[in-house]
């Protein structure tokens, strides 16, 4: 089968030995991954982001493009699908092997999923054009993309602070999570996240920054109780799994937001795990179960849960 | 819990709607339900309790909400509520409804975003301007079909919404004002959805991670707007002329070109390309 070429001028892989690309957040030394959660995040943070860019050789680069005589331009772009928001900054590409290229966004502007895009791109095209060359201004030469969910902001995990009664556990519960069965019009079941609005102390351990107090425990210790219950309930109700009620690509749902959970919060490594080839098997109760605790047991760790 | 921030957003109260909930049965008759029935605001009391805020900024109360759907409805009533609109009523509303929204709600797009917010205006604040606006495309006498589940469906994502805002019956509105809304002009900064029609608008506030293009779209919009003759197919050349830009946009950034003086020749471009093709045909 032959493939056709998407950019009709030399273009870079995502994986080049010319250049490469790691997100931070603020000055944290820690790389964002793909599909990362920002932990932490509310309306009201702002979000400064700084792609470090790591260029073998400026000249090879270019002479290799097809574009010697180009003045390039190092871009980062933050899209907001959510909010239909998008910031973007640019530096001209120069001889340093590594560029930082911050990038801020404002608070208010975005919510649920983030996108970071670093892109090497024509800035002014060369004099003298090559066939192989971009040759307009804007060209796209090389990108990479990451994800990152906005932990706490709604949509990514529906979180709701609830009012527990005195047999859910009162004021010194801290959440529980609310699943409830197929809808009405035929779509996936859903979930919630219900939070104790009276245990304050567990309120303020999970809402505040983490990257200013001492919460980052309480939330990887949220994290990993969060992961087990979801676990449970897949093997408490595997036969409704089975009988293919809860879609793992309908947005909102229970099947979607688990393999998002977990595929972010457990990892073997930096792998995610195949969290949905476990589920999507057809396997008997007592395998389902042997099956999901053999996941939590074997890979949640101090560095497995984020 | 409240947190202070340093630039607290305006908080709506929000419907988290959820089939399996004690109240759905309510919002099923809700969105099934006739004009008149949903005139009565004593049918949608019970979803009172139901109604929750974010965390994070300043909470609304319910009355505040209750004076924009008074708004609402008095503009539904300058286009001919209760009677069943025409097209050309439906735009209007929509138009002023759109503006009345996005000057009057001072909300945040973060806050924009969640469903709830919309969801609580269209089924416990005001029901009936929904009804009036999507009861379907028969006329007011004919009931909802109950077995016809894709318009059903095709109804219930103007009422309440988990994913798609832009489908909702004033979540949608709210968001065109805000992604069409002309900055650059102190006059009347809303003249862009004014003068669109409605698939036109669609085009500009529906095509996925595309919409973020804002300064590309908006200047697509003023070449169209400045080009456009009545006599020639405006919808067919506009939607074409987005898939231009598209297209494009797969294989240059538009945020670098958008900096640069060939910007206008681009939009341009394809502005033409569509026009050609479509006068030729």
């Amino acid at each position: 089968m032959t493939t056709q070429p998407v950019k009709p001028y030399l273009t870079l892989p995502t994986q080049s030995n010319f250049i490469g690309v790691d997100f931070h957040r603020n000055d944290l030394e820690e790389p964002l991954r793909n599909r990362q959660y920002l932990d932490g995040f509310t309306a009201a943070t702002e979000i400064v982001i700084k792609a470090r860019f790591k260029v073998e050789n400026r000249l090879r680069l270019q002479e290799f493009l097809k574009v010697e005589e180009a003045s390039l331009a190092l871009v980062v772009s933050a899209n907001c699908p959510a909010t239909r928001y998008r910031i973007n900054a640019e530096e001209q590409l120069g001889d340093a092997k590594i560029q930082v290229v911050p990038v801020t966004i404002p608070n208010g502007l975005t919510s649920q999923q983030l996108i970071l895009t670093a892109k090497l791109v024509v800035k002014k095209p060369p004099v003298q054009l090559s066939p192989l060359g971009a040759s307009k201004v804007g060209s796209v030469l090389w990108d990479n993309t990451i994800r990152l969910q906005l932990e706490g902001s709604g949509s990514t995990f529906p979180t709701q602070e609830h009012e527990f009664r005195p047999d859910e556990g009162g004021a010194l519960a801290s959440w529980r999570f609310d699943f409830s069965g197929a809808n009405l019009r035929g779509r996936a079941s859903r979930v919630r996240l219900l939070i104790n609005q009276q245990n304050k102390k567990f309120l303020k351990g999970i809402l505040d920054n983490p990257n200013h107090g001492t919460n980052l425990e309480t939330i990887r210790m949220f994290k990993y109780a969060v992961a087990c219950s979801l676990m449970d309930y897949c093997s408490s109700n595997h036969e409704e799994f089975k009988r293919a009620q809860y879609s793992f690509s309908d947005k909102g749902s229970l099947g979607f937001h688990l393999i998002n959970f977990l595929k972010t919060h457990i990892r073997n490594g930096n792998v995610p795990l195949p969290i949905s080839s476990y589920l999507e098997r057809y396997y008997t109760e007592v395998e389902y179960r042997e099956k999901i605790r053999g996941i939590l047991q074997s890979n949640i760790s101090d560095d497995i849960l984020i | 819990m409240k947190l202070n921030f340093p630039m607290p957003q305006l908080l709506y109260p929000r419907l988290e709607l959820n089939p399996g909930y004690e109240s759905w049965a309510l919002i099923e008759q809700i969105i099934t339900s006739p004009l008149v029935v949903l005139e009565d605001p004593a049918l949608v009391d019970e979803l009172e309790d139901m109604l929750d805020w974010g965390h994070v900024g300043g909470q609304t109360s319910i009355e505040h909400s209750k004076i924009l759907a008074a708004g609402l409805v008095k503009i539904a009533k300058k286009h001919g509520y209760p009677n069943s609109p025409n097209n050309d009523q439906k735009r209007k509303a929509d138009t002023e409804m759109a503006i009345f929204l996005h000057n009057q709600m001072t909300i945040s797009r973060n806050e924009a975003a969640h469903e709830g917010v919309w969801n609580a205006m269209s089924c416990y604040f005001c029901p009936a301007v929904v009804r009036w606006r999507w009861l379907n495309d028969r006329g007011e006498n004919e009931a909802i079909n109950e077995e016809d589940e894709v318009e059903k469906i095709a109804i219930s994502e103007r009422w309440f919404t988990q994913s798609k805002p832009e489908r909702h019956a004033f979540g949608r509105l709210w968001w065109r004002a805000e992604l069409l809304k002309d900055n650059e002009t102190n006059n009347d900064p809303y003249w862009i959805i004014s003068s669109l029609m409605e698939d036109e608008q669609v085009q500009c506030t529906e095509r996925g991670l595309f919409v973020t293009h804002r300064e590309a779209i908006i200047c697509l919009v003023k070449q169209h707007l400045k080009e456009i003759k009545p006599h020639q197919p405006r919808m067919q050349i506009f939607r074409s002329a987005i898939k231009n830009l598209r297209r494009l946009a797969l294989v240059l950034d538009l945020d670098t070109i958008s900096k640069s003086q060939e910007f206008n020749s681009l939009i341009n471009k394809c502005y033409s390309e569509a026009l050609a093709c479509h006068t030729h045909t």
